[in-house]
């Protein structure tokens, strides 16, 4: 349900040490308060290193804020480790990369079907959900083929058929579109737009392209670290 | 509830999932050979060798027990942990390398939500495959190398047909301790990992490792002390050509290398710009990556020193030690004293000429501690026991066995302070001291039996300081005892008449005056202890000489528990040695000697290899982003590959260049130390020379092959 909230930030904060000689603090993220719905296709834009990759992690429980609190789903994100975290990463959650990160050693096949293989759901499952969603996304006759062979538009296709296969609450999304022509662009836009509208999934997306933006319905602004417009 | 889910469905068998485990792993199946061919070394190594061991130790008078301080047994454990350092070291290297290539991989499959116990069974997987396979190719390659070392062995020993042979259990105990190995290395790796982010930070793509630090200067000269030191002091007799020598050496080349590169790459780009800029690509390395770069050359240089150096100039000294026969003159060496009159009587008149016995005037001799040890405390050392003679008899000696008479002024004192020494050993043995408690250089010598409950606090009453005016090494008597007892010390004919009474005012036990042991104790111990040293050779040519040595061993033998003075104090000190046991002992020592470093020797050359052809790996990633630029800016192929070729080469020139100026340094010193004549020493010298050839030619040719390899693989032979 739209209303039920999904993601809350309360002051969350995320400060990096480097280790020069005079250990330098770098605070990359300062008091976020934020509330994701379910439902909800969000767009956080921003120039490079004002910290919106930092935001998507932490959302994305890659991360760990430095300070304040994180709620997935009304469970503070501190209680989430090991095993029960690695379930919800499993479940609830997809995650789709700029750089596609499939696995070379696997086919595309292998690839969509990877989550579903880790959550040790039966083979005969897990090949007929990938399937299915190979067809959705039309690179059902790239199935046998390996990421080396694929165009980069195909490559973000089968990557976000594997972000879906475990049917997850928010797939989050950094820069999707960021190593594609604006032909392969389109095509992964009205993708996602497909999954937010008809499948009813979160999204989180991270871009610096106001026309990708565009595509969803809340746009988040980041500068310096702070959240400087909510529209 | 989820838990109880989760746990059912970890249950299922998902074939899918093994796919997973199996199409990764062939993926990287380059690495993955690379890991199986290191753990197929060390079980092959440790395998051929433990079978060697066996069949070897079988016909050695010492190896009743394992760990024994004298034999085979001593060399082989010795060896041993300097495999076992040196496998740690090749598998940390290349699993850092695998493992480099793997961590994205796993850490895309955590962002996906894999469960700690899936992540275990992919690695114990991957793990279990790579042990199995590389203990199954392991065991015929292993076997293969016994085969031909054992026939290297009997040919040289002749103890073909003689040999001993090899427990069955000896490839499961392999299996055992080469899966310690590993799993060692593991926890290792993930504790560097932890402090030092070895693997983690081979993925970083740019390093910032800074050319100079603070006091550049000092820290040169600093590690010029160090080498100057280390050097000098190996040289010395009494250092026992120490490891910590080289380390304390390998340490100094360390910073001279990293302080002086740091100091003249400075130097350049400061002073002399047209230099810096037209070599700036060349160079480049140095500058941005000058520790890394420091670390690999002298990595390369302390494997090849140890190749050419520790290890194969044991090789070569055994290849050249005399001859079996000259270090035993005699056929028999007696410890004996005054009751014995009677059984050298019987002696002479039952063989009459068809032996010779010579007797000299001795004392026993003792020293603080024979053996050198790491730990101090209160464990009991044990005390060695040298013949101490005077000067006519040494003079005697030495003519008796028609040696050159080299010192013929030992400037010897009456009082006793100065002594001579003779270390009776071959030449394949390292130079050491006599005494290796109180004084390596000034050895703490105490006249009469070992005084096994002295008062170390007041030790200037019983071992008594002594100058060396001089030392030989070589054998008047016999080399026996492996070089740890029965070494030769000569006294002034004057103090030496004193030193034959000390017995009578000496306490055995407590080795102080008898007045003041009846005083502190009531009673006083009297022991006189060795007074003759008595030496019978057979005459060669007659019939049945082998049974008249046995029947004279057997004689002799039946003698032995009347002449232990304080009890079975050393069981390798006896009362009568002879010759032909201890030539047996001397010849499989040599071969067990050759053996042993051989293998060290090839291990270290492959460990190089690995580790050359790892960090090339590691650095590939680099070296292709490098390329593109290069030339995409427009740099000609030609160019590129120089730049490139210049960088591999630095990790064969450089390590080369300090290896050939250490190599002589040390053999100046070894050479020096364990008092080679010219003749031999010179033999010794070419010998070394053919060795660092052929390290250096096939260092070389690989060097070559990695090149070509390496430059295809980043692209370089592509003009387009």
């Amino acid at each position: 349900m739209k209303d039920n909230v999904l993601l809350r930030t309360e002051n969350m904060s995320r400060k990096y040490v480097i280790s020069d000689r005079r250990e330098t603090e770098i605070e990359v993220l300062k008091d976020i308060n934020l509330e994701i719905r379910e439902q909800e296709f969000i767009s956080i834009m921003g120039k490079s290193g004002s910290g919106k990759t930092t935001l998507l992690k932490l959302l994305g429980l890659i991360d760990r804020p430095t300070s304040g609190k994180l709620y997935f789903k009304g469970v503070d994100s501190e209680e989430l480790r090991g095993d029960r975290l690695a379930r919800i990463r499993r479940q609830d959650m997809g995650f789709v990369y700029q750089d596609y990160y499939l696995l070379d050693s696997l086919s595309v096949f292998e690839n969509i079907m990877l989550p579903m293989i880790l959550d040790h759901k039966d083979d005969k499952v897990c090949k007929e959900e990938a399937e299915k969603l190979a067809v959705s996304f039309q690179i059902q006759n790239l199935l046998g083929k390996y990421p080396y062979e694929l165009s980069g538009g195909e490559k973000q296709r089968t990557a976000i058929c594997r972000a879906l296969v475990n049917q997850p609450d928010v797939i989050f999304a950094d820069e999707p579109t960021g190593n594609l022509d604006s032909r392969s662009t389109e095509i992964v836009m009205d993708v996602f737009s497909t999954i937010h509208s008809k499948m009813h999934k979160t999204i989180i997306m991270v871009t610096h392209d106001i026309s990708v933006a565009e595509y969803s319905e809340r746009i988040l602004y980041i500068e310096d670290g702070k959240i400087t417009e909510d529209r | 509830m989820q838990r109880i889910k989760d746990l059912r469905a970890e249950k299922k068998q998902n074939n899918l999932f093994q796919t997973v485990i199996w199409k990764n792993m062939l993926y990287n199946r380059k690495e993955t050979i690379l890991l199986i061919i290191c753990e197929m070394l060390i079980v092959a190594i440790a395998y051929s060798g433990s079978m060697c061991y066996q069949i070897l130790s079988a016909k050695h008078s010492s190896e009743v027990l394992f760990l024994q301080e004298d034999g085979i047994s001593r060399q082989f454990v010795y060896a041993g942990m300097l495999l076992l350092f040196c496998a740690i070291v090749l598998i940390i290297t290349v699993m850092v390398s695998y493992l480099g290539k793997r961590i994205p991989q796993y850490m895309l499959l955590k962002r996906m939500g894999i469960s700690m116990s899936d992540t275990r069974k992919m690695i114990w997987t991957e793990a279990g495959i790579c042990y199995v396979a590389a203990t199954f190719i392991g065991f015929f390659v292993g076997k293969g190398m016994f085969l031909i070392f054992r026939k290297f062995i009997t040919d040289m020993v002749g103890i073909e047909g003689k040999a001993g042979s090899y427990s069955k259990l000896t490839f499961p105990v392999i299996c055992l301790f080469s899966f310690g190995i590993y799993g060692l290395s593991f926890l290792l790796m993930k504790e560097l990992e932890a402090d030092f982010r070895i693997i983690t930070s081979t993925q970083e793509s740019v390093r910032k490792e800074k050319l100079t630090g603070k006091f550049t200067g000092g820290k040169l000269v600093i590690g010029i002390c160090c080498c100057s030191y280390a050097v000098v002091q190996y040289g010395k007799i009494y250092n026992h050509e120490s490891v910590y020598l080289l380390g304390l050496f390998f340490a100094g080349t360390y910073l001279i290398l990293r302080s002086g590169m740091a100091l003249i790459l400075s130097y350049i780009r400061n002073k002399q710009e047209r230099n810096y800029y037209r070599h700036l690509l060349q160079r480049n390395k140095l500058y941005y990556r000058s520790k890394t770069v420091v670390r690999y050359g002298v990595l390369f240089f302390i494997l090849n020193f140890l190749v050419c150096f520790y290890f194969g100039f044991q090789v070569v000294s055994t290849a050249t030690a005399e001859p079996v026969s000259s270090l035993y003159p005699y056929d028999f060496m007696c410890i004996a004293d005054d009751k014995d009159e009677k059984l050298l009587k019987n002696l002479k008149e039952t063989y009459k000429s068809d032996i010779h016995i010579e007797e000299y005037p001795m004392v026993r001799v003792a020293t603080a501690d024979k053996i050198e040890r790491g730990e101090r405390g209160a464990e009991q050392r044990i005390q060695g026991q040298e013949i101490g003679i005077s000067e006519t008899t040494y003079h005697r000696l030495k003519k008796a066995i028609h040696k050159e008479d080299k010192a013929q002024k030992m400037d010897l004192d009456a009082e006793g302070k100065k002594v001579y020494l003779v270390h009776q050993q071959d030449r394949s043995v390292k130079a050491q001291p006599m005494d290796w408690f109180y004084g390596k250089s000034r050895p703490n010598l105490h006249i009469g039996v070992p005084a096994a409950e002295y008062d170390w606090g007041n030790k200037k009453n019983t071992y008594i300081e002594r100058v060396v005016t001089g030392e030989e090494i070589g054998s008047l008597t016999g080399c026996y005892s492996t070089e740890k007892s029965e070494n030769i010390v000569v006294f002034s004919d004057k103090y030496f008449e004193k030193a034959e009474k000390e017995w009578k005012k000496t306490d055995a036990i407590w080795g102080i005056p008898v007045e003041d042991a009846k005083s502190y104790y009531g009673e006083a111990t009297i022991i006189q202890g060795p007074t003759k040293l008595v030496l019978i050779a057979v005459k060669s040519g007659i019939n049945n000489r082998n049974k008249m040595l046995e029947r004279i061993d057997q004689l002799l033998e039946k003698k032995e528990e009347a002449h232990q003075y304080i009890g079975n104090y050393d069981s390798t000190v006896r009362f009568h040695y002879d010759s032909e046991s201890a030539k047996a002992d001397i010849i499989s020592e040599r071969a067990v000697k050759i053996l042993i470093n051989s293998y060290l020797m090839i291990m270290v050359i492959i460990v190089d290899m690995i580790i050359f052809y790892t960090m090339c790996q590691m650095e590939l990633k680099e070296i292709i982003l490098r390329e593109r630029f290069l030339k995409n800016l427009g740099m000609s192929g030609k160019e590129r590959r120089k730049v490139y070729r210049k960088e591999i080469c630095f990790y064969y020139v450089s390590p080369t260049c300090i290896m050939l100026a250490a190599m002589v340094l040390f053999l100046r010193a070894v050479l020096r130390a364990r008092m080679f004549p010219e003749t031999i020493a010179e033999t010794c010298i070419r010998m070394e020379g053919v060795l660092i050839a052929g390290v250096l030619l096939l260092r070389m040719l690989y060097v070559v092959a990695v090149y070509q390899v390496f430059s295809r693989k980043a692209g370089m032979r592509d003009e387009r």
